[in-house]
């Protein structure tokens, strides 16, 4: 069967039969010398000795608690709504189970006595939380979802901010930047799109201006005028903390972006539905709110999730102005003369780091396209 | 009709928000602008633009600058001694260079890519999927870190440099062959100018194509035989610890360019694909059933009509790529952005100096969008006529 497989998939003619043999021996020599770096020559145990400063950068070891329980909560949110969503479906626990034993396997060598235990309850927070969200149903879990997630991000960010934003680092700020950009950045692209599709000439011109000079820009230069600008407005006796900066930054940059997706969502809402409202006798706003919204953000939900990523990957460029997330940390490791000339080790770790949120983020936005009924309806 | 009062006309209440809005957002921008004007002044450092003309006083690794010199105007490398604005200008031209590089080349890796996607080689078509998973989920910025750092300058030296195809592959970068004038140029060079104006020619009046470019070669070919050789591939040789010859991309050079090259095209890939993927089945079927090859089909068949769908895209990746060619300053790749960041340093002008440089890239983006739109009306309009 094997036999018939390959002749069939990589042996069917000359030409893709030198094809197969061709690429076959160039996969072979670089992945030969690529596994014999990395288990013979490279030094990952700069990985986990340095661990905390990947996570967290320089957040004071003894209030590292703070962490956990703001993990737990935003978990706890993440499990609420993939419960809402997903129900009690086998494959997803199966799979939810295999990932978390997977993260918590890799973790336990790299982490201390205390932080395994904190890992393991924010960790179970997720499936409990996962297990009453599908157990009050979709409808009352959907309705409850938007509430437990803006209280729930409150509440993580009032533990987090015991420690000045200053000591933020590491893979937490950049989860914690992400979040908050993303956030923040929705409902200003969501105005922006209504204002460019408007029937209003100077609110169309206005909102399409913005649009296009942020998207005719780099965002370093976005990132960068927001760093220099704000301190400007602001009385000088009274400083605007970095991470608010470079936040401020991602969210003007992001909106634009954000709001042409939603813009492309509102086109494709056929007009019927206008008249339709408008028959009925719902105000704009009614009609804006309860019958084009719901369907336009449907339809671009895995566009809005693509720029999620987007914002995930760029917080990167944080290093530039000088904020202290992953990549700035794996600098600050590799600048250390204990682990000079490791770069390749540190890249690769945090590249698998970033490759995780991201391949994650995009799975899930496959599976909520799914179960939306995207496509299908 | 009874009247509608006018406190619930749509009409009047749409211009009253107009207004109001209006009045808002300039309001705003008045503030903003007068505070951030006060804020500066109360910090010693007002808002002017006249310090382009000022001595720049640092050196650039690479690039060119416009000067005039003996009453000529040229390119040449940067100095010290020359003005802020031609320390932008440099950047510019750095930015243009690995700019276009890696518009050509990615636009080659990423169809080689997409096609590979669709292959019916199981090898091949599980490689590209790797290939596109894994670059499109981590940071651009970490890539080019990965590159540069881990990469190019662990490269062995000059000395123990290895050599590929008449390359020399170093950390101190790449060398290339690279064409040069050759004896017969200053002969040759009126042909050669000669068939360039009949290439545009041809290019821009369709019915005398066949005779322009058909006088043009003719020219070429007479050039060579009466000037002799007009151009001379020069190779790079190690000598000791230095290279001559051929042409030396920089190792940060070589590093951005990789970079965005193998990030960009990623994307293209995707493109591609799904171009492919979106034309009916039948189009390939009917091929094969005129015996065509699958290499035939591709080219002449499917290509041209996947075109159409291709380039509105396609052109959103080549403005991306410009745009993120800004985090050459992660490698020390002298592009505007990083010119911008010594300037703001040494002449404290950081907010005159990032407003020059989003004009600039405004400028380029637009440039290259409404290149790419006279491109799509060619490919859209062939196809309407049909």
């Amino acid at each position: 069967m094997i036999w018939a497989w390959m002749r069939k998939n990589l042996f069917n003619g000359p030409g893709n039969t030198l094809l197969t043999l061709v690429t076959a021996y160039l996969l072979f020599v670089l992945g030969r010398s690529v596994l014999l770096w990395a288990f013979h020559e490279a030094r990952w145990e700069v990985v986990p000795n340095n661990f905390r400063l990947f996570m967290v950068g320089p957040y004071p070891p003894g209030e590292v608690w703070r962490v956990w329980v703001a993990l737990a909560v935003f978990l706890f949110a993440v499990g609420f709504s993939i419960g809402a969503v997903a129900g009690y479906a086998r494959r997803a626990l199966v799979l939810g189970a295999v990932l978390s034993l997977l993260v918590y396997a890799l973790a336990w060598p790299a982490l201390l006595p205390g932080s395994r235990i904190g890992l393991f309850a924010a960790l179970l927070v997720l499936f409990l939380a996962w297990l009453l969200g599908a157990g009050l149903g979709p409808r009352r879990a959907r309705r409850l979802g938007v509430w437990v997630w803006l209280l729930g991000l409150f509440v993580a960010l009032e533990v987090l901010a015991g420690v000045p934003s200053n000591r933020w680092g590491g893979l937490l700020l950049t989860v914690v930047a992400t979040i908050f950009a993303v956030v923040l950045a929705f409902p200003l692209g969501l105005l922006l799109a209504l204002g460019r599709t408007s029937r209003m000439p100077v609110i169309s011109l206005l909102s399409t201006l913005y649009i296009e000079l942020v998207r005719g820009v780099p965002l370093v230069t976005v990132l960068f005028l927001a760093w220099i600008m704000v301190p400007l407005f602001v009385p000088e006796n009274f400083r605007v903390p970095q991470l608010v900066r470079g936040i401020a930054g991602f969210v003007l940059f992001a909106a634009a972006y954000l709001a042409e997706y939603v813009r492309g969502g509102l086109q494709g809402v056929p007009k019927g539905q206008w008249e339709a409202a408008w028959a009925l006798g719902l105000s704009g706003f009614h009609t804006v709110v309860y019958v084009i919204l719901p369907q336009a953000i449907r339809a671009v939900i895995p566009a809005l999730i693509g720029q999620a990523i987007a914002i995930f990957k760029d917080t990167s460029l944080f290093i530039i102005i000088g904020i202290m997330d992953l990549l700035s940390m794996a600098q600050a490791v590799l600048s250390n003369p204990k682990y000079l000339g490791l770069e390749r080790e540190v890249y690769l770790f945090i590249m698998f780091i970033y490759f995780l949120g991201a391949a994650t983020l995009s799975y899930l936005s496959r599976r909520l396209e799914r179960a939306m009924g995207l496509g299908s309806r | 009709m009874q009247r509608v009062p006018f406190y619930k006309d749509v009409r009047v209440l749409g211009v009253l928000l107009q207004v109001a809005v209006s009045l808002a957002v300039l309001g705003a921008l008045f503030f903003l602008g007068y505070t951030a004007y006060r804020g500066m002044i109360a910090r010693g450092i007002p808002f002017t633009f006249s310090f382009l003309t000022q001595e720049a006083g640092f050196t650039i690794s690479e690039g060119k600058t416009l000067a005039i010199e003996h009453g000529r105007i040229l390119l040449r490398p940067f100095q010290p001694s020359d003005a802020y604005w031609q320390a932008f200008f440099t950047g510019v031209y750095n930015t243009l260079r690995v700019s276009l590089a890696g518009i050509v080349l990615t636009t080659v890796l990423g169809v080689l890519v997409g096609v590979g996607r669709l292959s019916s080689n199981w090898l091949v078509n599980r490689l590209a999927f790797a290939y596109v998973e894994l670059v499109r989920n981590t940071p651009l910025l970490v890539q080019m870190f990965f590159w540069y750092f881990g990469a190019i300058l662990k490269l062995p030296p000059v000395r123990q440099a290895s050599e590929l195809f008449g390359m020399i592959v170093s950390q101190r970068g790449l060398f290339v062959p690279w064409p040069v004038p050759g004896p017969g140029w200053s002969h040759f060079a009126p042909f050669f100018w000669g068939a360039v104006v009949l290439l545009f020619v041809g290019a821009f009046w369709p019915r005398a194509r066949r005779y322009a470019w058909g006088l043009g070669a003719l020219l070429l070919v007479g050039g060579y035989l009466i000037a002799g050789d007009p151009l001379v591939i020069s190779v790079p040789e190690k000598r000791g610890f230095r290279v001559v010859g051929g042409a030396q991309l920089s190792p940060e050079f070589s590093a951005v360019l990789l970079s965005l090259v193998v990030y960009t095209a990623s994307y293209i890939a995707e493109i591609v694909r799904g171009a492919i993927q979106s034309l009916p089945k039948g189009q390939w079927e009917a091929a094969y059933s005129l015996g065509l090859s699958p290499g035939q089909t591709l080219r002449l068949v499917i290509l041209p009509q996947a075109m159409r769908i291709i380039v509105p895209p396609l052109g959103n990746q080549y403005l991306n790529l410009t745009k993120n060619s800004s985090l050459a300053i992660a490698v020390g790749y002298p592009d505007l952005f990083n010119v911008y960041g010594t300037i703001a340093n040494q002449s404290g002008r950081s907010l005159e100096g990032i407003l020059i440089v989003m004009g600039v890239y405004l400028a380029l983006s637009l440039t290259i969008s409404a290149l790419v739109n006279l491109y799509n009306r060619r490919v859209a309009l062939r196809g309407a006529g049909r």
